[in-house]
């Protein structure tokens, strides 16, 4: 539980860099210069070729408090840690942590890979600063966590990477007992087994008690493990808050998911479409020669996507649905007369994380078509009631075409749409809680008949 | 950049504070720092010349006796030289080949101490740049590693003096001082490259070559000139007394020139303390770049 204990103070930091590398060394030398001459009065300008990585942070974590550092590549969040263990001066601000600070931000500092395992366990431990006996005493927990067997005593130039990761995670976790712990995700690295077993660390340490900064992609790992989160986009913080209204806010940001579509994919699904909507089989037969020569796989061509639209219950193409709310998914494509059945598939997905929330699959089997040019068709899908949670997704719907061989791969064609999700009737419109599927469910806060009493009545 | 803030009434943690303000501006609580980061970093100092030079060893035949080489080189090559009449020496207090040896191993020790905080600097760049590491521990390896392999060519040229026809003093013992000067010396002026060292490669590049002429104008292959300008020149060399020192000290036992010594020990000492104030305050700088 958070007392009111303040562990870490950031007030107004900034941070400026250099994109040149030239001038960036020369500027160094002129920061050298004024820090030794005591110029104490930081300068707000920026010089030729200088950015903002951060501008103006503020927060306050108090003891037990888990904190979440989200935002795009590039946002700034290594520069925040980086700031955090003071490896780096701010330029202006101040930040103050209270009590032991600890990092899980890179494992294996230092090991050396012609040095077994063993007396790198104690080399990477000098590193973070722990003392010999306490390595000693914990050497048998280590070596259990990071599963290597036989192996330790071999040198780690030999590791694959997923052995050096668990290695350093394994000795990182089972050494540190900090006040403020500064842990990135990436860290979870592995098979998902150890993954798993990572996160299951993660979620101790950040239940003993220690303050979390917490940097992460995983948004629903943050709203999982965060009770707080700062939402950082190009340097700038975007939003101070409760996890949940975070995670919104990243996936509200404009551009962040556009995923560049490959052009010529784009161009050709637009003159589909246009000259679909002309006259079917006779347009689409104009359309092979119109393709600027570019002779794709004929595979590609089997079939292809032209339209996925999202239809509410009027039959009105929509892109914002709320919770419950009954969704019908179409799909547009032309097909080569080859193509006799498809598998059609609908998958709702986190957007960015690529979690996959619901996965729908159907085999279709088409009517003939003429034996020359391409047809037209459509399948369709009723989401009769959508159990999503308020929200960004992505909805992926897949066409694939069976391999008459067994030897040969199915042709598979997909296109993307965002939905927007919003709360169902009856809730608060702002999402205060993690949790991606809405479970109609009714409370009661009297006690209830018993499981049995209930099937008889 | 870090100075501790009065604590929270309710806490007893001690806490750090990093800003954008010169460390210089609370000069004690630098010097505090920096002794307490180095009391801390003795362990870390410790694993890393482990590492360092087992890993050295592991991968090469000769293991070791790579440290013992390049002094009997050296002394063979003089010999040679000396012999042929290619070069005119003068007699010394030692027999030459002796003299050389010595001077050779006493030069290695202030070039390398001369080379290593920049090297150790950039060793350790990769660490500074992910993870928060006592830069003490860095320099202190550094001298850790110079110790170990100097200390093997002396404990060689020590058997050889053993067995040769000179006399050894007590003077030895205040020699090992002179010779801590000589590396102090050294490591000073190597703290000084390492901010501009670290930012820029033209330091690391011209360092063989000024060592190579800074050989030449220190007394190590011949004894040191009596006659001016070249006695002048080797004399404002800040090598030569401290170098000279150590081997007037182990033979004869005393100093020839005490107060040049002095002089020289006396703003060694100072060197080095400013270049190591430098060398932190300029670590988070060089960092970032």
């Amino acid at each position: 539980m958070p007392s009111d204990e303040i562990l870490v103070q950031v007030n107004n930091v900034s941070k400026k860099y250099c994109k040149d590398l030239k001038r960036s060394l020369r500027y160094g030398l002129e920061d050298l210069g004024s820090e030794l001459l005591l110029q104490g009065e930081p300068k707000m300008d920026l010089r030729r070729q200088e950015f903002w990585a951060l501008q103006d942070v503020n927060f306050e974590l108090r003891r037990g408090e888990s904190f979440g550092v989200i935002g795009v590549n590039g946002s700034g969040k290594t520069t925040l840690l980086k700031l955090m263990q003071g490896l780096i001066k701010p330029t202006t601000g101040s930040i103050t942590i209270r009590g032991k600070l600890g990092a899980l931000i890179t494992l294996g500092a230092g090991f050396q890979p012609l040095l077994t395992g063993r007396e790198n366990i104690y080399i990477n431990a000098a590193i973070l600063g722990i003392p010999r006996r306490i390595v000693d005493r914990n050497i048998g927990d280590i070596l259990d966590f990071a599963e290597l067997g036989d192996f330790i005593d071999a040198p780690v130039k030999n590791y694959s990477s997923g052995m050096k990761g668990r290695l350093g995670f394994s000795i990182a976790t089972n050494l540190i007992d900090p006040d403020v712990l500064l842990l990135d995700e990436v860290l979870a690295t592995g098979d998902w087994k150890f993954k798993e077993r990572c996160f299951r660390r993660m979620e101790e340490i950040v239940q003993s008690g220690a303050t979390i900064v917490f940097v992460s992609h995983l948004v629903p790992k943050v709203e999982q493990l965060c009770n707080r989160a700062i939402l950082l986009h190009k340097g700038v913080v975007k939003l101070v808050g409760t996890a949940s209204e975070v995670c919104e806010a990243y996936y509200e940001m404009p551009d962040t998911f556009t995923k560049g579509e490959h052009r010529a994919a784009k161009r050709r699904r637009k003159q589909l479409a246009v000259a679909l909507k002309q006259s079917g089989a006779e347009a689409a037969l104009d359309l092979e020669t119109a393709d600027d020569g570019n002779v794709e796989n004929d595979d590609d061509d089997a079939i292809d996507i032209t339209q996925v639209q999202l239809l509410d219950s009027d039959g009105q193409p929509q892109t914002k649905f709320a919770s419950l709310d009954a969704l019908n998914v179409q799909i547009d494509f032309v097909r080569q007369p080859q193509v006799k059945t498809i598998r059609a598939t609908i998958q709702l997905l986190v957007l960015g994380d690529e979690i996959c929330i619901t996965h729908s699959s159907h085999m279709v089997a088409l009517p003939d078509s003429p034996p020359l040019g391409a047809t037209s068709g459509q399948v369709s899908c009723l989401i009769p009631k959508l159990l999503l949670r308020e929200g960004k997704y992505r909805l992926a719907a897949t066409l694939i075409v069976p391999s008459d061989t067994p030897e040969a791969s199915p042709t598979k064609i997909s296109q993307n749409v965002a939905i927007t999700v919003t709360a169902a009737e009856g809730q608060p419109s702002v999402k205060t809680t993690p949790g991606l599927i809405h479970l109609p469910v009714s409370w009661s806060d009297r006690p209830q008949p018993s499981t049995i009493a209930m099937r008889r009545t | 950049m870090r100075s501790p803030i009065p604590s929270h009434p309710k806490s007893s943690l001690s806490a750090v504070t990093y800003t954008h303000k010169s460390r210089l501006r609370q000069p004690a609580i630098l010097l505090q720092d920096i002794w307490q980061d180095l009391l801390a970093s003795r362990e870390l100092a410790w694993q890393l010349v482990y590492r360092k030079i087992n890993v050295r060893y592991r991968q090469s035949l000769l293991g070791p006796l790579w440290a013992i080489i390049p002094p009997i080189l050296a002394a063979l090559t003089s010999r040679v030289l000396q012999k042929s009449g290619v070069v005119d020496i003068s007699e010394t207090e030692l027999p030459y080949p002796l003299y050389v040896m010595f001077a050779t191993v006493l030069w290695q020790v202030f070039s390398r101490s001369l080379d290593m905080p920049l090297r150790a600097m950039k060793e350790g760049m990769s660490l500074l740049r992910t993870i928060q590491v006592p830069v003490e521990g860095l320099m202190l390896a550094g001298v850790g590693e110079l110790l170990f392999d100097q200390g093997i060519q002396l404990i060689v040229l020590a058997c050889v003096f053993l067995f040769a026809p000179v006399s050894i003093t007590w003077g030895i013992i205040p020699a090992i001082g002179a010779l801590a000067m000589l590396m102090l010396l050294g490591i000073s002026i190597g703290l000084f490259l390492v901010p501009f060292g670290s930012l820029y490669t033209d330091v690391s590049s011209a360092l063989p070559y000024v060592t190579r002429f800074w050989f030449f104008l220190t007394p190590v292959l011949y004894p040191p000139p009596e006659q001016p300008p070249y006695s002048l020149l080797v004399k404002l060399n800040p090598v030569t007394p401290m170098l000279l020192g150590v081997i007037d000290l182990t033979t004869t036992g005393q100093l020839n020139d005490p107060l040049l010594f002095a002089v020289v020990s006396a703003l060694t000492i100072g060197l080095f303390l400013v270049g190591w104030v430098i060398y932190r305050v300029a670590v988070p700088l060089l960092v970032e770049r």
